[in-house]
């Protein structure tokens, strides 16, 4: 847990100072999809080392779909509300108030 | 495409394991802590070097917070639910693959760190499905699901991948309202997801 949000915060505050170099944040972002590929062979190579998850690939898959279905249909359930509460009658969805203001 | 990409490195280094003597030997553990440790570092990059975030730190409203807020409850809660009262797992693991809100790379990781592949396993292919869910059916959700549920069912990919169809389809003032809730589930995810497993752990 430390760990997680120490390399977030020091990666934001990095990302926000390194902000006018355009061009090294194009490399961050690549060497971070490049980091995600990585992540996932390496998942994949832990995954093929253990011949019990390798059977319980059919199951797994299943309830991953499950699961995927009761995230998306909470997530809208809750948020329908929302809408109404949040934007209706509001010309600017983003502002309410301070008019003259870009 | 990108889960595409996803799935083919994934099974890559699943067919190197099972073909390849070279790769057992190598110390995948160490090296995907490795490799997570560099992503969350360029995932805060990426979003702190990002001119939205300041402009939004500035100009959004604070009650738009309610919208990650009750995206994230609705994508633990559902899901805990599910697993606890369907499926052979706990309400802790699915509100954690749930809690993952559509961000597989980083969530699945950390899952298989925290409670090892089979978990990870899930929780990759259940955020791909929810991506790709998102993808497909955002035009539908937002006929008849209400205005905002392409960007609910985005979870923390509406700042990035699902974002194209998000704004076609909820409408272009809508765009700044779904980077910056999936700006704040991108942040919440690690935090979400390590929190809830390592809840009475």
């Amino acid at each position: 847990m430390q760990t997680v949000l120490f390399f977030l915060i020091t990666g934001l505050l990095a990302g926000f100072m390194l902000r006018r170099h355009p061009g090294l944040l194009h490399r961050a972002d690549q060497a971070s999809s490049l980091a995600v590929y990585l992540l996932l062979f390496f998942l994949g190579l832990s995954a093929g080392l253990q011949p019990e998850i390798l059977s319980a690939m059919g199951p797994s898959g299943l309830h991953a779909l499950i699961l995927s279905l009761a995230a998306t249909a909470g997530s809208i359930l809750l948020v329908w509300p929302l809408y109404p509460l949040l934007f209706k009658n509001k010309k600017n969805p983003r502002t309410e108030k301070k008019h003259g203001q870009p | 495409m990108g889960s595409l990409k996803i799935i083919a490195a994934f099974f890559t280094g699943l067919g190197c394991s099972l073909l390849l003597p070279f790769f057992q030997k190598l110390p995948a553990e160490t090296l995907s802590s490795m490799a997570l440790y560099l992503l969350l570092f360029l995932v805060g990059v990426s979003i702190g070097g990002r001119r939205e975030t300041l402009q939004m730190l500035r100009g959004i409203r604070p009650s738009l917070l309610l919208l990650p807020l009750m995206v994230a409850s609705g994508s633990i809660l559902a899901p805990g639910l599910v697993a606890a009262l369907f499926l052979p797992l706990s309400f802790q693991e699915g509100a954690a693959v749930g809690a993952g809100m559509g961000y597989y790379s980083l969530s699945s990781i950390l899952i298989t760190k925290i409670s090892g592949e089979t978990l990870g396993l899930i929780a990759l292919l259940s955020n791909i499905f929810r991506e790709i869910l998102a993808l497909t059916a955002t035009p539908l959700l937002v006929r008849y699901c209400g205005r905002l549920s392409g960007i609910a069912a985005g979870g923390a990919t509406a700042m990035d991948t699902t974002l194209p169809v998000i704004v076609r389809f909820t409408g272009r003032e809508y765009a700044i309202i779904a980077v910056f809730s999936g700006l704040v589930l991108t942040l919440c995810t690690p935090v979400l997801v390590t929190a809830i497993l390592s809840y009475g752990a």
